[in-house]
């Protein structure tokens, strides 16, 4: 109680979540979505919300049968030691390897926009840092900082929407339903990994003291950021129309820039949501790198995080300057997720539920679970 | 009487370790007593010795001891030496039950003073003189009374220079312990108001008080603020600043968590909303536990106007407290690193002015950041008339000379006098000192990476103090916390109208899930306004 | 915590002492307010086919802003020859001691030559679509002449070419015979394999005209619209805020001022033809009349006979307007494309594909309504 304790409320899991999933990726959503299925987008976003909502569900569940307890532990449990603490391993290279890419491509726009010359290392570097001294801090101070750093991110954007909507045309939606189903569902995984980062709902849950429809917030969750991304992706789209769309890299950040705010004594607009973009990437990094502390913390039985922090810190930094330009990262990214992650995202939380509920149904009749 | 030093020192020593457990005895023999504290008090002139007989004889010996200036004479003497010297001649002449009752009257019934202790060894005799208390020997008995006649001289009750109000009483605290905490007492005529006292400092012994309400301050968070201020080991506690290094969380934070303020409505108004008080005597800083953002940032005015100009205020507060932060580092970063978030002519204005400068952007917001850092120290020790002329000297001269010298640009002056403006704006001293600090970290990490750097110094700040704690309250209450309540959240940035506002803030209590009575108590005291909004 | 602290600061000196990279001072910027792009045809042709451009920046010279009234001149002009922007830039760096910064481009002047050759447009297109630097809000002009020579001009009322030029371009409201067009219409439009119209730049001897407009189409110039051609355009757009109209009622000349512009489509297939119908609405009021003592003008007959001669005229301008882009350049310009492929999909999925062909057989019917709402203040 005085002193820390490590507790956060499952409002703060879901401002986690949220300022988490909302990352890099929604940068170069709506014209990756464009490019395969036009104005038709939106159908695919919600689809994939549907289908990361119910895994979500599933491992919200699977975290209430482990009250307190993080998926590393609980999972030896499930699955005997060895074999969960080589999924715990696969996760902590699961979060490095997206740290390192997200740093990376945020690096590459802060390049862009706001420091032509800076050398790029030094931008991943001091973003790293920074992200090293809350994780310091534990759960708690991620938690908190999602709090402020959602609101503080996400007003100014919407005013900034309503301030662009007279230069929206919103015929440039048209035409609708237009593409063929299976070509929606074949960027079904596009967006669905948009949605990464709700895996840390099997780390974070166990800090929540005493969750009460945990299920039904962290869904909220998704919804709210689905609502985001549809709100980004018809935006988008309203103003470029769809053929500008395809060829901008980050139509996001275009839109942005597009604004026209007169009167206002911040022409460009560009740098402010620029320095909102900072703050929303420090807010994805910092609890996916927390994950691979605490990960990492927790296979070797060790008490305190703050040991790790550092040293962790190389791998991020060298990994993300792997890749030799942002091609190279958007391919690298691409078959990361679309193999390793799969199993990660999908396959572990689906799997351990399973065996979960296998074992409740053992259970029973021996005694109350704990 | 070398022996007798020995023994004496031993026992010093061993005073000092177990705090003072076991002390020299009274002994019956009245000289002994005497010359026993006359050589504690060995070249401690100002104590004052004042041996009378008594009895109708005069027979029997007395002595006071006091220090000169630390007592109320006029008490002393006419009701203390008056009562003794006059009445007890009196008494009849019998030796033994004289010799035994004696004591018990003085102690009961002769004295007319108001407060009378026991003293039970020399020690605790010597602390009370040192005190400003009256010591009574008595002969032949081994007890020493104490005669409570503190009186020195005090500053009168003025309005304190670093909290000024427009509206609100103009009482601040003073100097003696005892009268701050009768100024709070003034305000909270609740039985329920809870004052200890401790003695804080081996050498300076000086009295510390909490006082909280009982039923509504948290009980743990009461325990926890008695067992800091135990743990204070050190020589001296001159000023409340060396308690509050003791007791706050994280010494190394450039803010403080700990709230200190000389105006007892502040302090009457925090201990309604749950908080602890410590007096201490020799200061009129009391310092208030917990101590989070929004308290720093609150100042008492706030609910004696209408609270629609209050909430504005309020809300401007907060835009200083950004300004004061960031204003020199935008400028920077945006003259330097991007000058097209400027508007066109805007951006034009000022390369034009900027042209002829020698020094880069950066440098010129230091130096004018230094010079008036060094202005307001330099004002700050020189009170009344030569200090405002400084400040206006300073201010208006040294800034045009700097200007037309071509050395800075007319928008740096601007912009450095707005940030210093904006800075007073923030009622708190201690804490807008801290952003004096962070403004220059915040630059510095602007001039390196511009408006990257600006939001990375926030980010760092914010962790900072995203992980601040003060009693284990979260410094950034109520913007965030295991359990927002809305009531918190807007008082943060606006203030209700009193009649509305019938929930403490609940971060007193945010540590510990157990709530006290304080619900049904506001309740049944306000009686019909319960549940009005809420 | 101590250590921590001790390592990060030490990182941090390390950082502070290499440098700050991107630190360029406000007054060491030179904020190019127009960029002029010119074709470079070298004198003797040495076999290298390279394209290079005459790059022309202009300038305001800050000092003028400070001191009120010096002789300094107020704005600079410099230019190079280069492959693209960043080449000139750099060699121009050689020549002054200021850094080109784009921020605050207002407007880019391409010549004529630029435009008519399709690779160099594109180029040029490319570049400065690429670089993000320039908005995408800059306003891109086509000069009939050299660019070169638009920029030289320093026109009297706003001795700064960029600011002169953008603030005639903001000035839609007050006419219809330009369509501003910004570097990001351009991109939108040419990505999409379309047609835009840019408005045409006139140099004149102490100012600039902005008239007319250059038609763009897969990638060249390939016509030219008149003011007159324009404003037939704008009206099918809608986009008509402010126009004058002089149309003959009798034998009187009637002066009508447009205020408002509604305009219409609807496609249909008639006989494995497209039948496009435009509807244009509009509204405004009549400017100036015939002084006439016994006559008045607030008669409903009048005014109906005149709104229909209006109407006439304008059909007329707009039907030539129309004819002119199917026949001679098959550039629809006029947005039927994205009528079609918004409103109508399924007739623009089967044309899609030769649009520009199909363009020409379109039968496009035009219907002008026109309102006299007001008369002025006398009857």
């Amino acid at each position: 109680m005085i002193g820390g304790n490590d507790k956060i409320s499952n409002s703060q899991i879901v401002f986690i979540l949220i300022t988490t999933i909302v990352g890099v990726g929604i940068l170069s959503l709506p014209s990756a979505l464009v490019e395969r299925v036009g104005s038709d987008g939106w159908i695919s976003i919600i689809i994939g919300s549907i289908l990361v909502s119910i895994l979500v569900a599933i491992a919200t569940i699977l975290t209430s049968y482990y009250p307190g307890k993080t998926v590393i532990e609980f999972g030896r449990e499930i699955v005997s030691t060895p074999v969960s603490d080589i999924i715990s391993f696969l996760f902590i290279v699961y979060f490095v390897v997206i740290s390192a890419f997200t740093v990376r491509i945020f690096a590459e726009v802060v390049k862009m926009f706001l420091l032509d010359k800076t050398p790029t290392e030094v931008i991943i570097m001091t973003m790293l840092f920074t992200v090293a001294y809350i994780v310091r801090g534990g759960i708690e101070g991620i938690g908190r900082m999602a709090e402020i750093i959602l609101p503080v991110v996400i007003l100014p954007l919407l005013l900034l929407f309503i301030a662009i909507i007279p230069d929206l045309d919103f015929t440039n939606l048209l035409p609708v339903f237009r593409t063929s189903f299976t070509d929606i569902v074949k960027t079904i995984p596009l967006t669905f990994f948009s949605f990464m980062g709700y895996e840390l709902i099997l780390f974070f849950m166990a800090y929540v003291d005493k969750p009460k429809n945990s299920t039904a917030k962290n869904i909220a969750a998704i919804v709210i950021v689905t609502l985001i991304y549809l709100i980004f992706f018809t935006v988008t789209l309203a103003r470029f129309g769809q053929n500008e769309v395809r060829d901008l890299l980050w139509p996001s950040l275009s839109l942005v820039r597009s604004v026209d705010l007169p009167g206002f004594f911040i022409e460009n607009v560009e740098a402010v949501v620029m320095g909102l973009w900072v703050l929303n990437v420090f807010a994805s990094l910092s609890p996916v790198y927390y994950g691979a502390v605490l990960t990492l913390t927790k296979l070797l039985r060790a008490n305190e995080h703050k040991y790790f922090v550092l040293p962790l810190l190389p791998f991020i930094y060298i990994l993300s300057l792997v890749p030799d330009n942002l091609a190279s990262v958007y391919t690298m990214m691409d078959m990361f997720i679309y193999y390793y992650t799969t199993i990660i995202l999908i396959g572990v939380p689906i799997l351990y539920f399973i065996i979960s509920l296998f074992k409740k149904a053992n259970k029973k009749g021996v005694g109350s679970n704990g | 009487m070398g022996l007798f030093k020995r023994f004496f020192k031993k026992d010093k020593k061993k005073k000092k370790e177990d705090k003072g457990k076991k002390g020299i005895k009274i002994s019956s023999n009245y000289n002994k007593n005497i010359n026993q504290i006359k050589n504690i008090l060995k070249d401690c002139e100002d104590v004052i010795y004042r041996e009378f007989t008594v009895g109708s004889e005069q027979n029997y010996n007395f002595a006071i001891i006091y220090i000169d200036g630390l007592i109320d004479k006029k008490l002393i003497s006419d009701y203390v030496l008056e009562s003794l010297m006059h009445q007890a001649r009196e008494l009849e002449p019998n030796p033994k039950i004289f010799k035994n009752k004696l004591y018990e009257l003085c102690k009961k019934g002769n004295i007319a003073a108001t407060e009378i202790k026991e003293a039970q060894t020399i020690d605790e005799a010597i602390d009370y003189i040192l005190a400003g208390e009256t010591i009574l020997i008595l002969e032949n008995y081994p007890k020493i009374l104490v005669i409570s006649s503190r009186g020195w001289p005090v500053r009168g009750l003025q309005e304190p220079q670093t909290e000024t109000v427009i509206r609100g009483p103009r009482d601040g605290f003073v100097e003696t312990g005892k009268y701050n905490t009768t100024l709070i007492r003034r305000r909270i005529r609740d039985p329920k108001l809870k004052l200890k006292y401790m003695k804080l400092g081996v050498r300076s012994k000086t009295d510390v008080a909490i006082m909280y309400i009982e039923d509504i301050a948290n009980k743990e968070m009461v325990e926890e603020v008695k067992r800091r201020l135990k743990d204070i080991k050190i020589d001296s506690v001159i000023e409340s600043g060396y308690i509050e290094q003791y007791i706050q969380d994280n010494y190394y934070s450039p803010f403080p968590q700990v709230e200190t303020t000389e105006r007892p409505d502040a302090v009457a108004a925090s201990l309604y909303e749950g908080r602890i008080a410590i007096v201490t005597d020799n200061t009129p800083f009391v310092l208030l536990v917990p101590a989070t953002l929004t308290t720093f940032l609150q100042s008492s005015e706030d609910y004696y106007e209408r609270w629609i100009i209050t909430s504005l205020i309020r809300l401007l507060r907060y835009v200083a407290a950004l300004i004061a932060l960031l204003l020199p580092s935008l400028y920077i970063a945006i003259t330097s690193y991007h000058p097209g978030m400027l508007p066109t002519e805007l951006a034009l204005y000022v390369a034009a002015t900027r042209d002829g400068v020698p020094f880069p952007a950066f440098i010129e917001a230091f130096i004018m950041e230094a010079t008036i850092e060094l202005l307001r120290e330099a004002g700050m020790r020189l009170s009344g008339p030569i200090g405002t002329t400084i400040g206006i000297v300073g201010g208006l001269v040294i800034g045009q000379a700097a200007v037309e010298a071509g050395i800075v640009s007319p928008l740096m002056i601007i912009i450095v006098a707005v940030t210093t403006i904006s800075s007073f704006a923030i009622p708190n001293y201690s804490f807008a000192t801290s952003f004096r600090i962070v403004r220059f970290a915040i630059m510095l990490s602007s001039a390196i990476l511009g408006l990257y750097g600006i939001m990375l110094g926030l980010l760092l700040l914010g962790s900072h103090l995203v992980n601040l704690k003060s009693f284990g309250v979260p410094y950034l209450t109520p913007f965030v916390s295991t359990g927002i309540t809305w009531m918190d959240l807007k008082d943060a940035f606006v203030t209700y109208p009193i009649p509305k506002a019938n929930k403490r803030p609940k971060f007193t209590n945010v540590v510990d899930e157990t709530r006290t009575d304080e619900e049904n108590t506001i309740k049944a005291e306000r009686g019909d306004e319960d549940d009005r909004g809420q | 915590m101590d250590k921590l602290h001790k390592i990060v600061l030490i990182f941090l000196i390390t950082v502070l002492l290499g440098g700050c990279w991107d630190k360029i001072e406000i007054n060491e910027r030179a904020f190019v307010f127009a960029i002029g792009i010119d074709k470079f045809k070298p004198k003797n042709m040495n076999g290298a086919e390279e394209k290079r451009y005459i790059i022309t920046y202009a300038f305001p010279n800050v000092k003028t802003l400070a001191d009120q009234g010096g002789d300094e001149k107020p704005r600079f002009v410099i230019r190079s020859i280069g492959q693209n922007m960043f080449q000139v830039s750099d060699i121009l760096t050689t020549r002054s001691n200021r850094t080109m910064f784009f921020g605050h481009t207002k407007v880019i002047i391409i010549s004529e030559d630029v435009a008519r050759d399709p690779i160099a447009f594109r180029e040029v297109i490319d570049g400065l679509e690429r670089y993000h630097a320039i908005g995408r809000k800059v306003d891109v002009l086509i000069s009939k002449e050299t660019a070169k020579k638009a920029i030289d001009i320093v026109p009297d009322f706003e001795p700064v070419t960029g600011s002169y030029l953008r603030g005639i371009l903001t000035a839609k409201k007050r006419s219809a015979r330009f369509t501003p067009t910004t570097l990001g219409d351009i991109g939108a439009n040419m990505h999409g394999g379309g047609s835009i119209l840019i408005p045409m730049v006139t140099p004149g001897e102490t100012d600039l005209k902005v008239a007319g407009a250059a038609i763009i189409k897969n990638y060249r110039l390939i016509g030219w619209l008149g003011e007159k051609e324009n404003r037939s355009v704008m009206f099918v757009k809608g986009e008509v805020e402010r126009e004058d109209i002089t149309t003959k009622y009798k034998d009187i000349t009637i002066a009508y001022s447009v205020e408002n512009v509604e305009s219409n489509k609807t496609a249909k297939v008639e006989d494995g033809k497209i039948k496009v119908g435009i509807f244009v609405n509009i509204e405004g009021f009549i400017e100036r009349y015939r002084f006439d003592a016994k006559q008045d003008l607030l008669d409903d007959k009048i005014l109906q006979e005149i709104e229909k001669s209006l109407q006439n005229t304008i059909a007329k301008e707009i039907k030539g307007t129309i004819r002119k882009l199917q026949e001679e350049f098959s550039a629809d310009v006029i947005g039927i494309e994205d009528y079609l492929s918004k409103f109508k999909p399924d007739i623009w999925e089967q044309v899609e594909d030769n649009w520009n062909e199909v363009f020409k057989d379109i039968i496009i019917d035009v219907e002008v309504d026109v309102k006299v709402r007001r008369i002025g203040m006398t009857r």
